[in-house]
């Protein structure tokens, strides 16, 4: 028996082993009141982004929350949107180096700055910004299409949809606003590619496809020469208008050629999808990693993959479908533009 | 299917006249595996509540006839005493695969393994590495083992295709062991050392990870083991030229068991040990993290006995870290095989209980540096097994074997904990669990020769935290946690004659409560929380009839019927009703 109480007072001992130690951020940063303990600033009122400055930004809040940092373009309508996650908003989290989210470029003008947060009506605004200099070009890998010399896409469609290469501009009716036209032209030379359609009857309505040997970066073979088969690592940017009728999705595909015979096999090699819902006005910055794309369920069209991995280095075509949310009755539609592919980092313009 | 025919015929008749000397033998697996059903239900369907409309599912198929075959040969090849070479290939056909366009080919197992000199054993290639608990071990599933007639089979299935063998990993590299006798009659000394990779360079940015290994072990007869285990995960940053960054995890532990018939039947337990983790070329750099572990107990398993309990006391700081012994087996991410994708939006279809039990692919294969995300509605006292991080308790249970004509086995396994720290508030979580597992064979009460086996097991889970203490409205309840869950399986099956059981059998699983589950970075830290209010009711009722050819060869049919109802997803609730026929063979 001397051994059982033995054993049960070392058990008593050790359960007793708790450290005072929190573990993690507070839960009252989080789940409390929401205020705002030190109002939104910015480091810099003027701002050369060709000399290499760049903005920091800063504000404090009483919990850690979802908000977006808007920066306007007062002259050109640019936008640049920053999210993020904290409490104590800081040059770590929430600097501009002058690129944008929205096309077209930031020029040299002044610039207005405010935040917004998603689970709060509340707004913080900043003094504005004077854009002195603008942000050098950012580089690109691999430049699939520019639209600009009007070859390598071929078309597909259910409907009898708006599928084509657009040269100059066009007026197209603005669902958000009723009685008032779009004027849409294309972010990035004089070219881009337009899918719109306005009697919807089906989800998918049009397509459109390119060879990777048709893309303007292509080499010998028939492949996009992607230098490592790490999906992670690589991303598909491209410009991406939206009308903001808030039912149209942009479907993009690649589609394996998994045995190497220079063929793509819809029946036995893998196709590989990401699906983007366009919910904005203009010409959005759309970056994605390729590790996003994910293997097609629609049986017959790319669902089975012979090697049963993703092969970004087996790439042999792209398409990109025009879909619209089940139930639309209203305009859909999208343009693009200037579809590219960079290692490591998202593009930014 | 033709060439996959014949590619079996002619592997076989190779086998065959190679088996004649003696040199060769075949081993492997056989299946066949086919589901036909449909699924209904509110997600499906669409509904109207109140001013919101879910829109009918016009994306996803309502009804699924899939399956596959697949064939595993193994050749067993032993060109001399002592050295041993296995290599177990795989064709496999998905069942829409016609005239050979879905069949694929490849090698599954590959190792060689022998002695050197009679005293040193090594083995290359693939490995299944085990230490201790807290160091290098593969730890049961959230559910349980599922060691029922119903389901015994998936489980194998489940088991074989992930190669969770004994709870071990299977990890790819070489191996040694050899034994030193000590002075004293029997006193000996056991090292055993690996090297495995765990993970491929892209040679960019992710660098290849090695995992290293092994135990010294001393064995003094008549008093027990003395074992020191060392667990190495560690990156070799020069693999990813871009990149540079690196991390190491290192755990060690001492460990003592004590088997002295002087101090009669009881055997006692301990271990304790720490661990360490680095990051190289890191901006900011994390700090580096040690944490402590101890866990000590006792067990009565004379052999005589038809009774064995145990008890242990376990500690775990929240930065112990063990990637060997804290990977998950179950994989919550990972999208079901069956009707994979639900809505308009096609979302990926969360797990159910059903696809815990049957899909090989909703599961981990191999150990991951970083905490794996779980459900606290399936587990939540003990989600990394022992080695769960921030947790403090005693655990006791015990276990019947036989103890009357009709009870088969009972057990009962009894935890309860605390956690450490707190996890953004000072208060701490409590935990209790509570498992019990029977098997009754009703047999003698009808004077029956035949098994009539009713098995059971249940677990239950209770996990609460106060809220925080403030004056303040706005703070006040913050981060309470009222959280109870309930597993159960039940079934029962009637042996009809030697070689066929009908079954049937129900699977529940209830939960309700909230939770703040942890929201954690590459690093292990905690930066975030996510609100979860659970109130999931997860249903299976099945029955079918199993055909034994013999032990290791099996006919399954089966009809099942699941209903879930889950609070978390778009719709609430759906039905799947399913037929399933699974064949299965090893050899």
């Amino acid at each position: 028996m001397k051994k059982y109480i033995i054993i049960a007072l070392g058990l008593a001992l050790f359960s007793s082993c708790t450290k005072d130690e929190v573990e993690g951020p507070e839960l009252q940063d989080i789940f409390g009141e929401f205020g705002v303990v030190t109002p939104l600033t910015t480091d810099r009122s003027t701002v050369d982004f060709s000399a290499g400055e760049s903005v920091a930004f800063n504000a404090e809040l009483t919990i850690r929350t979802d908000w977006t940092l808007h920066i306007i373009g007062l002259s050109s309508g640019a936008k640049k949107e920053i999210k993020g996650r904290e409490r104590e908003i800081t040059q770590e989290v929430a600097r501009w180096n002058g690129s944008i989210t929205f096309a077209p470029l930031f020029g040299e003008e002044e610039c207005s700055v405010y935040m917004t947060f998603d689970e709060h009506p509340d707004t913080l605004f900043a003094d504005n910004i004077t854009v002195a200099g603008v942000k050098p070009e950012d580089s690109i890998n691999i430049l699939i299409s520019d639209f600009e010399t009007g070859t390598g896409w071929g078309t597909f469609a259910e409907a009898a949809a708006t599928n084509q290469n657009v040269n100059g501009s066009y007026f197209i009716a603005d669902p958000v606003n009723q009685g008032e036209f779009l004027s849409v032209a294309a972010p990035e030379g004089n070219r881009h590619w337009r899918m719109t359609y306005t009697n919807i009857n089906s989800v998918f309505i049009c397509g459109a496809n390119t060879l990777a040997a048709a893309s303007q970066d292509a080499e010998a073979d028939n492949y996009f020469s992607i230098g490592t088969n790490n999906p992670e690592n690589v991303y598909l940017n491209l410009l991406l208008y939206g009308l903001g009728d808030g039912n149209t999705r942009c479907s993009i595909g690649l589609q394996e050629d998994d045995n190497l015979d220079g063929e793509y096999d819809r029946f036995t090699e893998g196709t590989y999808n990401t699906t983007i819902e366009v919910d904005w006005q203009g010409w959005k910055v759309v970056s994605i990693p390729l590790s996003n794309f994910q293997l097609s369920t629609v049986g017959g069209f790319g669902n089975n993959d012979a090697t049963g991995n993703q092969d970004i280095d087996r790439i042999l075509s792209m398409e990109v479908l025009l879909l619209a949310a089940e139930g639309t009755t209203g305009p859909v539609g999208f343009g693009m533009d200037y579809l590219n592919f960079t290692y490591f980092s998202p593009w930014t313009p | 299917m033709r060439k996959s025919i014949l590619f079996i015929l002619m592997a076989l008749a190779a086998g065959q006249s190679l088996k004649a000397q003696d040199k060769l033998t075949v081993y492997g697996a056989g299946r066949f595996m086919m589901h036909s059903g449909g699924v209904s239900g509110d997600v499906y369907d669409g509904l109207v509540i109140g001013a919101d409309t879910l829109a009918t599912d016009t994306v996803s198929a309502r009804s699924e006839m899939a399956g596959y075959a697949l064939f595993d040969l193994g050749f067993r090849f032993r060109p001399n005493a002592n050295t041993e070479i296995k290599a177990l290939t795989r064709v496999y056909s998905e069942l829409d695969g016609f005239w050979g366009q879905g069949i694929n080919f490849n090698f599954r197992e590959l190792y060689a393994r022998g002695i050197v000199k009679g005293k040193v054993k090594y083995r290359v290639g693939d490995l299944d590495l085990k230490l201790s608990k807290f160091t290098l071990y593969n730890s049961n599933g959230d559910l349980g083992a599922h060691d029922n007639n119903a389901t015994h089979l998936f489980e194998d299935i489940i088991q074989y295709e992930n190669f969770y063998r004994n709870n071990s990993w299977r990890q790819q590299g070489l191996q040694t062991s050899f034994k030193l006798k000590l002075p004293g009659n029997g006193n000996r000394l056991d090292v055993l050392a690996f090297l495995a990779k765990n993970r491929q360079a892209d040679y960019f940015f992710t660098p290849d990870r090695l995992l290293a290994g092994g135990v010294l072990s001393y064995e003094k007869v008549s008093w027990g083991t003395l074992d020191y285990y060392r667990t190495d995960l560690f990156e070799i940053a020069e693999t990813a030229p871009f990149s540079g960054q690196a991390q190491r995890i290192s755990t060690q532990s001492l460990a003592a068991t004590v088997k002295n018939p002087k101090l009669g039947s009881m055997i006692y337990h301990f271990e304790t040990g720490f661990s360490n983790m680095h990051f190289i070329d890191y901006t900011p750099e994390p700090s580096v993290e040690t944490g402590l572990f101890f866990q000590g107990g006792i067990r009565e398993m004379s052999k005589g006995k038809k009774l064995h309990y145990f008890a242990n006391y376990n500690y775990v700081e929240s930065q112990f870290r063990a990637p060997g012994a804290q990977t998950r087996r179950n994989n919550f991410g990972a999208t079901p095989t069956q009707f994979s994708f639900q809505g308009n939006q096609e979302l990926v279809r969360q797990q159910t209980v059903f696809d815990l039990l049957t899909d090989p692919s909703a599961y981990f294969r191999t150990i991951d540096p970083v905490l794996g995300t779980f459900n606290p509605a399936y587990s939540n006292v003990q989600p990394y097994g022992d080695a769960t991080p921030n947790r403090t308790g005693i655990q006791a249970g015990f276990r019947f074997n036989q103890d009357s004509t009709w009870i088969e086995q009972l057990d009962a396994h009894v935890w309860l904990m605390s956690e450490v720290n707190g996890e953004g508030t000072d208060k701490r979580r409590s935990f209790f669990r509570a498992d019990l597992a029977t098997r009754f064979n009703f047999a003698s009460f009808f004077k029956s020769d035949r098994a009539l086996l009713l098995e059971a097991y249940i677990k239950l889970e209770q996990s609460n935290r106060d809220p925080i203490d403030s004056e303040l409205s706005a703070i006040a309840g913050i981060g309470e946690v009222d959280l109870s869950s309930l597993f159960m399986e039940l079934t029962l099956s009637k042996e009809i004659s030697e070689d066929l059981f009908l079954h049937a059998g129900a699977y529940v699983l209830r939960a309700r409560g909230n939770e703040y589950m942890s929201i954690r970075n590459e690093f292990n830290q905690i930066t975030d929380y996510s609100q979860m209010d659970i109130d999931l009711s997860d249903r299976t009722i099945l029955a079918g009839i199993k055909y034994s050819l013999n032990q290791n060869n099996h006919l399954m049919v089966q009809v099942r019927n699941s209903t879930i109802q889950n609070e978390q997803i778009v719709g609430k609730s759906y039905q799947i009703n399913q037929a399933l026929i699974t064949y299965n063979l090893f050899f």
